[in-house]
């Protein structure tokens, strides 16, 4: 059975049998398509894309990577907090939220590696703040993260603007 | 521009292995082929290379990456040379007959060339900016960089639970460069390179008309979806393009009873599996249908061992590693625990699937999401029907049913992950076209493989 059996009512069989036509009707749908594609692919994939690449391009790959995800306001902080904390400081973050990205395990590691992170409990926020008496430990402020009132207990602020900052070891 | 040229140099170091490892399994080869097994064969190979060592308890410095480097390499051109006595790859016999490529084929290669060069400026210009890259594959390349260690992969989210290919990669830019450009998101424009040219390859070998072929991988090439995960630095399009990459080699390698195809597919398989976690049940799936093609077809030859052995023992190697160190991290093993939970207490989420196969069929004709790959490949293979049918064309029959299953596992792994994630519809919105790129890329290869039917009356003058 072909298709001229089956009743669909096109006359592939005759179409096909024209070669060339069929191979030039064939090729035009194709050439519109990549045309309609290539303009999709332009108007809502690189052409936004190369714009902002081009506006940050004299930044390092860690600051585009935090401009184009969480932000430009936040580069200035993050390189504050990879000034203040030194490589081989422990950091300690708040517990995992989706009010802030930065509390991500993984995404933190990205931005302060080689520094070692770590996650307080939810249900421990105080008991971990007062845990960090060492020499190592920093505590980067996140939205309401830490209570000032616990982490002044242990640590020493270091302000950068506004309410952010990084408590650091006394 | 030091960290340029080191840049190139470890993407080269990795090409020469795959070059290596393509010539001593290939008889013949054309450039095209050659140009797209480098880079994944090779970096896979050599990841899967530092894994071993590493695992062993040597470290991931530079001189032994170089070593080892230097250790596969020379044991490939030993047994090149055994085999071969020569290193230059012969072209297949199929381009060798005919005059070589025509106009629209440079003119179709030079645009992809240049597509590349887009894909790879605007790649390593947005650094690595979105969630899983940021958070899971380069903090765990630059984990195993920094502790030296294939046990610096703890770095960045879930443990162990993900095979280590692509993060071998990002730690082997790392080690040499600094990664400070970043030169590891180079990485994922080859592989997508790569796999355009395969298909090529593929379809140059079938000899599918020449416009059509140039005109089709542009097709491909503009795909707004793909495109965009060339650049994003997602494992999923390298895990796509070496299961793309092994399904046509496999093909190949059974229609000419060619066991070293089969085995360039079954390595390539094994890369899937060691590539991202999905690439095991991709893997576990497409073998037996290929089988099944085979035996359905009753055309060509499948050499078991020699296209499963490599399989099993780079995606096993790795799968030892998972059970001992990785599956607690596991999304996958937690979903399919609450699935069976749910199934034994008599809970399908019915209409959580009914939803998937309701956004699926919205999805796949979105332009803007898949541009015409779906309409092109339902309808070629309507036109083309008669050689779907068993026995008819064995290439045609295993492309579908290769099609066919990918689809099936594609929906079902969203099926499974309804059982773990709250909010499904947004993972659905969000991740729907990252778990859909095998079947949408299989169709449209196989709506032009049977457009090949239509066309043998006028075949142009040259390939």
């Amino acid at each position: 059975m072909n298709l001229e059996d089956s009743k669909i009512g096109i006359p592939i069989n005759r179409i096909i049998a024209q070669g060339p036509l069929f191979l030039y009707i064939v090729l035009s749908v194709l050439i519109v398509a990549v045309v309609i594609q290539v303009h999709l692919l332009w108007d809502k994939v690189l052409s936004p894309l190369a714009i902002r690449v081009e506006k940050i391009r004299g930044y390092s790959a860690l600051e585009r990577s935090a401009i184009l995800h969480i932000g430009d306001e936040f580069v200035p902080y993050l390189n504050f907090l990879r000034d203040t904390i030194p490589p081989g400081g422990r950091v300690i973050l708040p517990p995992h939220s989706t009010r802030h990205s930065f509390t991500n395990f993984g995404l933190a590691a990205y931005f302060l590696m080689p520094r070692e992170l770590l996650n307080c409990g939810n249900d421990e926020v105080e008991a971990c703040i007062l845990r960090m008496t060492g020499h190592n430990s920093y505590i980067p402020v996140l939205s309401d993260f830490p209570p000032s009132e616990i982490a002044s207990q242990v640590k020493r602020f270091v302000p950068f603007q506004d309410d952010l900052g990084v408590w650091v070891p006394k | 521009m030091v960290a340029v040229i080191l840049d190139i140099a470890v993407t080269l170091g990795f090409a020469t292995t795959g070059y290596l490892c393509a010539r001593l399994l290939l008889k013949e080869a054309s450039w095209l082929d050659i140009l797209s097994l480098a880079f994944p064969l090779g970096s896979g190979l050599m990841t899967w290379f530092f894994f071993l060592f590493g695992w062993i308890g040597i470290s991931f410095d530079r001189l032994q990456v170089i070593v080892i480097w230097l250790g596969v390499n020379l044991v490939f051109a030993v047994l090149i040379w055994s085999k071969h006595n020569n290193f230059a790859i012969r072209k297949p016999a199929v381009i060798q007959r005919r005059p070589g490529l025509a106009r629209p084929d440079f003119v179709a290669l030079s645009i992809l060339g240049a597509s590349l060069i887009i894909s790879i400026v605007l790649s390593i210009g947005r650094s690595y900016s979105i969630y899983d890259a940021i958070a899971m594959w380069a903090p765990k390349g630059y984990g195993i960089a920094l502790e030296r260690s294939l046990w610096g992969a703890h770095w960045g989210n879930h443990g162990f639970a993900y095979p280590l290919n692509i993060q071998f990669i990002i730690a082997s830019f790392r080690l040499f460069s600094g990664d400070i450009l970043p030169g590891s998101k180079i990485t994922f424009p080859l592989f997508f390179f790569s796999m355009l040219l395969g298909i090529y390859s593929f379809w140059v070998k079938k000899r599918v008309n020449s416009f059509v072929r140039a005109i089709s991988i542009l097709v491909l090439a503009t795909v707004p979806t793909l495109f965009s995960f060339s650049m994003i630095g997602y494992a999923n399009l390298p895990m796509v393009t070496c299961l793309v990459l092994a399904i046509l080699w496999g093909i190949e390698g059974m229609e000419e009873r060619d066991s070293s195809r089969q085995v360039l597919s079954g390595i390539l398989l094994g890369i899937t599996v060691w590539t991202i976690i999905e690439g095991m049940l991709y893997v576990a799936v497409v073998i037996p249908v290929m089988f099944i093609a085979r035996y359905v077809s009753r055309a060509g030859q499948v050499k078991p061992i020699a296209w499963i052995a490599p399989v099993v023992v780079i995606g096993g190697a790795w799968f030892v590693f998972y059970r001992l160190h990785g599956s607690a991290g596991s999304q996958a093993m937690s979903a399919a625990s609450k699935m069976w939970q749910a199934f034994l207490q008599g809970n399908f989420r019915l209409p959580e699937l009914r939803m998937i196969l309701g956004y699926a069929r919205r999805n796949i004709f979105e332009i803007s999401t898949w541009g015409f790959i779906y309409p092109f490949g339902i309808l070629f293979s309507i036109l083309g029907w008669k050689k779907l049918r068993p026995g008819n064309d064995f290439v045609a029959f295993a492309l579908l049913i290769s099609t066919a299953a990918t689809a099936v596992l594609s929906l079902g792994l969203f099926y499974l992950r309804s059982f773990d994630i709250p909010g499904f519809y947004y993972l659905l919105q969000r991740g729907f076209h990252r778990g859909f790129m095998s079947p949408t890329i299989l169709l449209f290869i196989l709506g032009i493989q049977l457009l090949t039917s239509f066309q043998i009356r006028h075949e142009d003058k040259g390939i």
